[in-house]
């Protein structure tokens, strides 16, 4: 995963490798860590997050390079999500 | 990925994804094909899909389909999500709801099982058009 952050003239890249993503306990601390604290994940099981991130890593191949999430904001700040 | 399969350096790609350079223009018909778009949507800065119909014989299967959700704001913000079909699937069977999978509240009243029918019945193009009370703009179209 790549995450490209355009702000006040600055350029934030931070690449993620996705097999440290994408893993069986990387599933385990969404759910126990992250879920409880993001209205839009929470009450998601291991095996929900685990599905959920098989659906990613299919989808990162669907995608070939393109962004899955890529916001302007009106005052010029970029964020992009390549998977 | 992209570089590679173009023949040209990652830094070229990494230019064009800053705006500090464009491509080529004999690059063109090989980004189109990468993207299985065409030469004309490249260069039209906003495309308007239109809905239509693809007839069963022509149809590619919906796992290859992506469902880009587009919300321009009235504060001047664009987001633009890119979920392929097959991770909206996945996001279904999960049970998570369109808010969920979106990230925008507008389309919690959205049901994305009748958009995954329409899609399987071969329609693509701009399926959904909401205007929210303010004044922003969210747009479904499948392609």
């Amino acid at each position: 995963m790549r995450i490209r952050v355009k702000a006040d003239g600055h350029t934030i890249f931070l690449p993620i490798p996705s097999c440290l993503l994408f893993n069986p306990l990387s599933a385990l601390l969404v759910c126990k860590f992250a879920a409880p604290h993001v209205a839009a994940l929470s009450g998601l099981t291991y095996a929900q997050t685990r599905a959920l991130m098989h659906g990613l890593s299919r989808a990162r191949r669907k995608l070939r390079g393109e962004p899955l999430v890529d916001v302007k904001g009106g005052n010029g700040e970029q964020v992009y999500v390549i998977l | 990925m992209v570089a590679e399969r173009l023949g040209i350096s990652p830094q070229a790609v990494s230019k064009w994804e800053n705006d500090t350079s464009c491509p080529d223009i004999m690059l063109l018909p090989q980004i189109a094909k990468l993207y299985d778009t065409s030469i004309d949507a490249l260069l039209n800065e906003k495309p308007q899909p239109v809905v239509s119909v693809i007839p069963a014989e022509k149809r590619k299967s919906t796992d290859d389909m992506i469902l880009r959700i587009i919300v321009n704001s009235s504060s001047g913000d664009v987001v633009r999500v890119n979920l392929p079909i097959i991770l909206v699937k996945t996001a279904l069977e999960i049970g998570l709801s369109m808010p969920q999978v979106s990230g925008n509240e507008a389309l919690q009243n959205i049901d994305l099982e009748k958009v995954l029918l329409l899609v399987d019945r071969g329609l693509v193009g701009k399926l959904v058009e909401v205007q929210t009370a303010e004044g922003d703009m969210v747009e479904i179209v499948v392609e």
